[in-house]
């Protein structure tokens, strides 16, 4: 998604200029910074999990590991994007079968996201109201896949299966 | 009533989440923006019960943001009317919606938006009027002067402790 990569992309430039100088100056080398895409936004990074048609908020889970000075660049990029990083995103539940997909891999900056399967179990287990038509069409394209992971992890599918609520 | 038992038509669905996506409060790729359309409270509440319930989580700000986009103002459910008083008096509680809690509605009514030219509503300025005694008048207007301030600013910062 354009969005993504343009924002990684601009990351990517400002922890390399970044490293550039330091080198110069001899001064320590910051850790590449790893970034780990959860929610919504991994879905919109992969190609199956696009076939969905997902629609996000600006949020942006995240888990991100690197030196105070990258996480705020990244942070800053996001800002300036008008995305909004959630600080929460460490507190995101994940079933124990999750994996991590790459997306944008460099010597300054690693990024992966959720594989769609597992965001979905996620969705489906602790966030079922908003996700519930989501969850509803991952089913018809994951199929007994994700049906099982949800059930393992003591969702409850007929939820899926219902019409929508009233006002 | 809104309900969430009907089926809806791909353009009705269109239009909302364009409007939403093209005003920067969703993120669609398969979704062409539209900026210029009018929606009807009713029909994006009809998007968001029964197809994508962030409709729901984004229509408040949408609503503030943009108040003469939307249409049917008679018809908006009651639940829907009390979270946008809420939303509007500051409040950091109030009424869940369909499932979404009132906290993420405030949060995105409460986020800059992408074009930069609505405010979030908590930076919204309100009309206040005070009756000061002449003195008092006076002096404020001093003291903003020397700082280089208008009178709102001077009191603002005098206010919220800002530097």
């Amino acid at each position: 998604m354009d969005i993504l990569k343009t924002t990684f992309a601009q990351v990517d430039d400002e922890l390399s200029r970044i490293a550039r100088e330091r080198r110069t100056e001899d001064l320590p080398v910051l850790k590449p910074l790893q970034i780990k895409i959860l929610g919504q936004m991994s879905l919109l990074m992969d190609p199956v999990g696009q076939a969905l048609n997902p629609t996000a908020t600006r949020d942006v889970d995240a888990l991100v590991l690197g030196d105070m000075l990258a996480v705020n660049i990244f942070r800053a990029v996001l800002k300036s994007r008008s995305l909004v990083y959630d600080e929460l995103s460490n507190e995101i539940w994940l079933p124990d079968t999750a994996t991590f997909l790459p997306y944008h891999s460099s010597d300054c900056l690693s990024v992966s996201y959720l594989d769609p399967v597992s965001a979905l179990t996620s969705k489906a287990i602790k966030a079922k109201e908003k996700n519930r038509f989501l969850v509803k069409r991952g089913l018809e394209v994951f199929g007994q896949n994700l049906h099982d992971a949800i059930v393992r992890h003591g969702g409850d599918i007929s939820y899926f299966k219902q019409r929508g609520l009233e006002l | 009533m809104v309900t969430g038992s009907q089926r809806i038509s791909p353009a009705l669905e269109k239009r909302v989440l364009g409007f939403l996506t093209a005003k920067g409060l969703l993120i669609a790729p398969h979704i062409t923006p539209k900026s210029s359309v009018k929606i009807r409270i009713r029909d994006a509440l009809t998007v968001g019960l029964n197809s994508e319930p962030r409709v729901i989580e984004v229509l408040p700000a949408a609503i503030l943001h943009f108040p003469r986009s939307f249409l049917g103002y008679d018809e908006m459910p009651d639940t829907l009317r009390r979270t946008l008083e809420c939303i509007r008096a500051g409040m950091e509680t109030g009424p869940s919606l369909a499932g979404i809690p009132y906290s993420e509605m405030l949060r995105w009514a409460n986020e800059p938006l992408p074009d930069k030219r609505t405010k979030p509503e908590r930076e919204r300025r309100i009309t206040k009027a005070f009756r000061l005694k002449r003195a008092a008048l006076e002096n404020l207007k001093i003291r903003a002067s020397r700082e280089k301030m208008s009178e709102t600013e001077f009191l603002e910062r005098l206010l919220l402790g800002e530097k």
